[in-house]
């Protein structure tokens, strides 16, 4: 009987399943059809090979055709010869490499024409000659059918040896799926080559040679298939790594196992504190080993997911010490997935996007150029990334690049996060500004038409009487009326002083041009006023220089009285620089100075408030507004 | 005399001390709008013009004053104002028409003082409030010859710009008008201004040269 009766048998039974399989999914791959054809050709092989036992070694003659059967046995296998240069030409779609690749697909078609010949020459010799191996035949015809089957055997040598040419050449130059497609097959071949090896050592080991044929099938399936494609690069790896460690703590093992042997009790113990010993330090070494393999073996197998893998780790290796900007995740993606289109959006826990300045986006969206990946939790994403479709076929680049930038991204996502709360606190700060700013105008105004009116018509109204000499001058009531009007005029000018403090109205009709003139006018120190701004400016920056320069004109009076005082607004590009200097004693501070509530309005305007006052050297206040 | 402003109180007194003084107030207005028919009907002298009043209380006035002013003849215009804010009524003061005004509202309690401003705008004349020209002169640069003038000069400066005539300045100051006349061209020559004699002229020159100086 065939001594692999097994494994043809599970040939037989799956490779028709395997066909099938291919031929519905794939229906123009060819290779689906040769794995339908290879079942039913090793069948009639291990049917034949029965029948040939049967009719010549268990029961002679009792079974008819056996002649038949010994000629079908002998030519019949030969057929499946082809199939193997074809499958490493045509995998993984069912058709050679283009090019003068295709040329190879002559060698299968010169074999089945030699095979043929041996079919049709070696009908005369069926019978017991050709039971054994190789046939006892001779004559002419056995000269042609010896001659075809050398030949074949010489093609079918061709053609693997060029069926495999192709396949490295298609490994090394296909686009990155169909290399992976490639990976997978290999990697069949591979495990179905070791099973078998392995298989082959013991009589108790034999089930795995058939295990080998439905590995390969399997990864055949997996890979024309294209189901979970990218794992590939991760399997070769850990099958690699664990391999290569496995490999180490065998030799580890029995290294540490003799030397402590030795040491404890001489050559060719086994002490149980050796075995203890040994497997202890296999134990112990086993993390630092595996990691050290793992890193190895990336640096080996995919530099280029290594690199971005590594870089994206030292980016996150400088959270903590420094915080990096929102911003250099973006760019750190661009440049290690090589996508300069690439976006991050962050998910924010009210499920809107933003972007890393936080800036609400609209999230990326899958086109035909673009496809998106999620970092985090899909249910719960921490950030989308939109980036090319290319790259979902560019191995494990892109899935080690968004496993290794998770945290960071959590990092940056909360700094954005954090910058639209800044950002909203400074549009509310600025809201609060411009309501306490309209409502001292408006208080300003409401002084100015109400009591500072009422009180100049009153002391005009008494001014007028006393005028028209109602009342006899020098008397006590003329004296008492002129002290009234006095009094009056007196709260008008408080009045008027208090308003000024407020929001001056020169302020709103002529800028920050007319409101300084006019602080400076009301000045009682001597001023220089050197610059003043020629452009209007948005209510809430007239308003704040106005302040710093009243702010510092006051401190100036009061920590500066016969100092020489200069005062300067002017616009240079986009800013607005009020200065209030003076010579006085200086060594004043923006804290000591009370002028932090200024710098609170300053900063709210997006702008800043310096002091520079150096003992005996003056003091200058300095704001700089944006003014663009 | 036309008077506008929107405080009815300021508005009563303002007409009753110009008709006690014996000026004819031919309409009290609370604002400016129908200001225009008011003076082609009335043909007033001078309109004493509120600068804020309804509808926004910004500068109603001073657009009113331009519009008067563009007008022919066009009648005197006495501004007056809450606040020191000059600013916005300064292209009033360039062109070279007489009978201009600019006043702080709390001057009109000077009742004589105010009287006499109004009767030089009336004439033709000008009257800036002092502390619009005490603004002027501290916003001078550092290194104009303004600082070269003693202090009487100065004192004459401003009443010159004020608006007031030789005899008027030398009153105010108390001393003779031989002693001004000598003041205001000593004043003239230090700042290199031609004094052309002209009352209004002179104002206008030296606001000029004021406005020039500043920053």
């Amino acid at each position: 009987m065939h001594e692999d009766f097994g494994f043809s048998t599970v040939l037989v039974a799956t490779m028709p399943i395997l066909g099938a399989f291919v031929v519905s999914r794939h229906p123009g791959n060819r290779l689906g059809w040769l794995f339908c054809m290879y079942g039913p050709l090793r069948g009639v092989e291990v049917l034949a090979d029965v029948w040939v036992h049967h009719d010549y070694v268990v029961d002679p003659g009792s079974w008819p055709g056996g002649p038949v059967a010994t000629w079908i046995l002998f030519a019949g296998p030969l057929f499946l010869l082809p199939t193997a240069p074809l499958l490493a030409l045509w995998f993984p779609d069912g058709r050679a490499p283009p090019g003068r690749w295709r040329r190879v697909e002559l060698a299968p078609a010169a074999m089945v024409v030699l095979l043929a010949g041996v079919l049709v020459f070696s009908w005369g010799f069926r019978g017991p000659r050709l039971i054994p191996d190789p046939p006892t035949i001779d004559g002419w015809r056995a000269g042609v059918v010896l001659g075809c089957l050398l030949l074949a055997i010489l093609a079918a040598l061709v053609g693997f040896v060029l069926g495999f040419a192709a396949l490295v050449s298609r490994l090394r130059h296909a686009e990155p799926a169909v290399r992976a497609q490639l990976e997978w097959f290999l990697f069949g071949v591979g495990s179905a080559f070791a099973l078998n090896v392995v298989g082959d050592l013991g009589e108790a080991l034999a089930p795995l040679r058939l295990l080998a044929v439905v590995v390969l099938e399997v990864f055949i399936a997996v890979a024309i298939e294209r189901y979970r494609l990218w794992d590939i690069d991760r399997l070769i790896n850990r099958t690699v790594v664990y391999g290569t460690l496995t490999a180490l703590a065998a030799v580890l093992y029995a290294s540490a196992a003799i030397s402590i042997g030795l040491v404890v009790g001489g050559a060719g113990s086994r002490s149980p504190l050796a075995v203890a010993g040994a497997t202890l330090t296999i134990a112990m070494l086993f993390a630092p080993a595996r990691k050290r393999v793992q890193t190895a073996v990336d640096q080996r197998f995919d530099r280029r997911a290594f690199d971005a893998v590594a870089r994206v780790r030292e980016l996150a290796g400088r959270v903590g010490q420094d915080t990096p900007e929102p911003a250099e995740l973006q760019t750190l993606l661009r440049d290690v997935l090589r996508d300069p289109e690439l976006v991050v959006s962050f998910a924010t826990s009210n499920g809107r996007f933003i972007d890393h300045s936080g800036i609400e986006v609209a999230p990326p969206t899958t086109t035909t150029g673009q496809s998106v990946s999620v970092v985090g939790d899909p249910s719960e994403p921490i950030a989308l990334i939109g980036h090319r479709r290319s790259l979902d076929d560019d191995g494990r680049l892109l899935d080690d690049v968004l496993t290794a930038v998770r945290s960071l991204t959590d990092h940056a996502r909360l700094q954005a996060e954090l910058r639209v709360q800044l950002v909203a606190i400074q549009q509310s700060r600025a809201r609060l500004i411009d309501a306490t700013d309209a409502e001292r105008r408006r208080i300003e105004r409401d002084l100015h038409d109400g009591a500072q009116q009422r009180l100049v018509a009153l002391a005009l109204r008494v001014r007028t009487e006393q005028h028209r000499h109602t009342v006899e001058p020098g008397t006590d009531i003329d004296r008492l009326l002129s002290a009234t009007v006095d009094e009056l005029q007196a709260a008008v000018g408080e009045l008027r002083a208090m308003t000024q403090g407020l929001l001056p109205p020169a302020l709103t009709s002529g800028g920050i041009d007319s409101a300084l003139r006019e602080l400076v006018a009301r000045y009682e120190g001597k001023v220089h006023l050197l610059a003043l701004p020629h452009h209007r400016h948005t209510p809430s920056v007239e308003a704040t220089a106005w302040f710093v320069a009243s702010e510092g004109l006051t401190n100036a009076t009061k920590h500066a009285a016969h100092a020489q005082v200069t005062l300067s607004a002017a616009c240079n590009d986009g800013w607005l620089r009020v200065v209030v200097a003076d010579d006085g004693p200086g060594g004043a501070s923006l804290k000591g100075s009370g002028l932090s509530g200024l710098a609170d309005r300053v900063d709210a305007c997006g702008g800043q408030l310096y002091i520079t006052s150096v003992q005996g050297h003056g003091t200058e206040l300095i704001a700089v507004l944006s003014c663009a | 005399m036309i008077v506008v402003d929107d405080s009815a109180l300021l508005r009563e007194g303002l007409a009753r001390i110009l008709t006690d003084d014996g000026m004819y107030v031919v309409a009290a207005l609370s604002s400016a709008e129908t200001l225009a028919e008011e003076v082609d009907r009335t043909q007033p002298d001078v309109v004493i013009l509120d600068i804020r009043m309804a509808p926004d209380f910004t500068d109603e006035g001073i657009r009113a004053a331009h519009l008067l002013r563009a007008r022919s003849p066009a009648p005197g215009v006495l501004l007056l104002s809450q606040h020191l804010d000059a600013g916005s009524a300064w292209p009033l003061f360039a062109d070279d028409h007489g009978g201009l005004g600019y006043l702080l509202k709390d001057r009109v309690l000077d009742i004589d003082d105010f009287l006499a401003s109004v009767r030089r705008v009336a004439n033709g004349g000008t009257a800036l409030d002092p502390q619009v020209v005490k603004q002027l002169v501290s916003l001078s640069r550092p290194t104009s010859p303004l600082h070269t003038l003693s202090e009487r000069e100065q004192q004459v400066l401003s009443l010159m710009a004020e608006g007031l005539t030789n005899p008027a300045i030398a009153q105010r100051l108390t001393v003779g008008l031989r002693t001004i006349e000598t003041h205001v061209n000593r004043v003239f020559t230090k700042l290199g201004l031609l004094n052309e004699g002209q009352e209004h002229r002179r104002v206008t020159a030296v606001l000029a040269y004021l406005r020039d100086t500043v920053v």
